[in-house]
């Protein structure tokens, strides 16, 4: 067992063969190569939250929960070097900025691919050049009913980039 | 910036573990093959950037109870009202 403080869950125990290890780190934070997955079983969001930064934890989702046709194509160089495919599993970075969660973004350009039994994973583009880095996890119809929920008044839309 | 100047075919080490081989110039294009040790990404650059960029800007969100719930396909998903 392992302590690990967190900021968004406090101090986890975590086993060390549940620890997942990106050799490469993660785009944006090249210098993290140790994560875990954090999450509830009837929660479709998950967080790869990171070892050496506990600030940093990425909301993930499989594919599959926000979009059900998903079949991402990953270069031979990158499957290569994550082994078997039968071991693999991906996610998706999802991006729910705060406040406006209808806004809600997902990253199917460039999924986080896991070997579940070498641990290893990496985030790779995959080949899918259709895909965008931010697809708009809800539809339209989706987000008036967000809205009027969360904040009546508030304007439509996806995230603008900043 | 260092500028060197390579044939087809033609190779430069980086360190003594990463190669770069010029494999082919095409118009105003070149393919050139790398060999790294797996620790070392290989990325284009603009898209490593995009990427990086949503990854910041993820872990900067929230997962209000909403989200959660229509993710979970629940009854209150309207796309999912037939």
């Amino acid at each position: 067992m392992r302590k690990i403080d967190t900021v968004r869950f406090g101090t986890l125990e975590v086993e060390k063969e549940s620890l997942l290890h990106f050799p490469q780190g993660i785009p944006g934070f090249f210098h993290l190569k140790e994560w875990f997955l954090v999450g509830e079983d009837d929660n479709p969001i998950k967080w790869l939250q990171s070892v050496g930064n506990g600030a940093v934890a990425l909301p993930v989702a499989l594919p599959r929960s926000v979009c059900p046709e998903y079949k991402a194509r990953i270069a031979e160089e990158d499957l290569e070097d994550l082994g078997d495919e039968g071991e693999i599993c991906s996610f998706v970075v999802v991006n729910i900025p705060s406040g406006a969660p209808w806004k809600s973004t997902v990253n199917l350009r460039a999924p986080i691919v896991i070997n579940h039994r070498t641990r290893r994973g990496r985030q790779v583009i995959s080949l899918n050049e259709e895909y965008s880095m931010r697809a708009p996890l809800f539809s339209e119809e989706e987000r008036e009913v967000l809205v009027a929920q969360v904040a009546p008044g508030e304007d439509l839309g996806v995230a603008e980039e900043k | 910036m260092l500028v060197l100047t390579r044939k087809v075919g033609e190779s430069l080490l980086i360190g003594d573990e990463v190669e770069v081989t010029l494999v082919e110039v095409r118009g105003d294009s070149v393919k050139l093959g790398i060999q790294a040790p797996r620790s070392v990404g290989v990325w284009r650059k603009e898209l490593v950037q995009e990427v990086a960029r949503e990854n910041l800007q993820a872990t900067r969100g929230d997962v209000p109870t909403q989200v959660l719930r229509w993710l979970g396909r629940s009854p209150d998903r309207p796309s999912e009202k037939k």
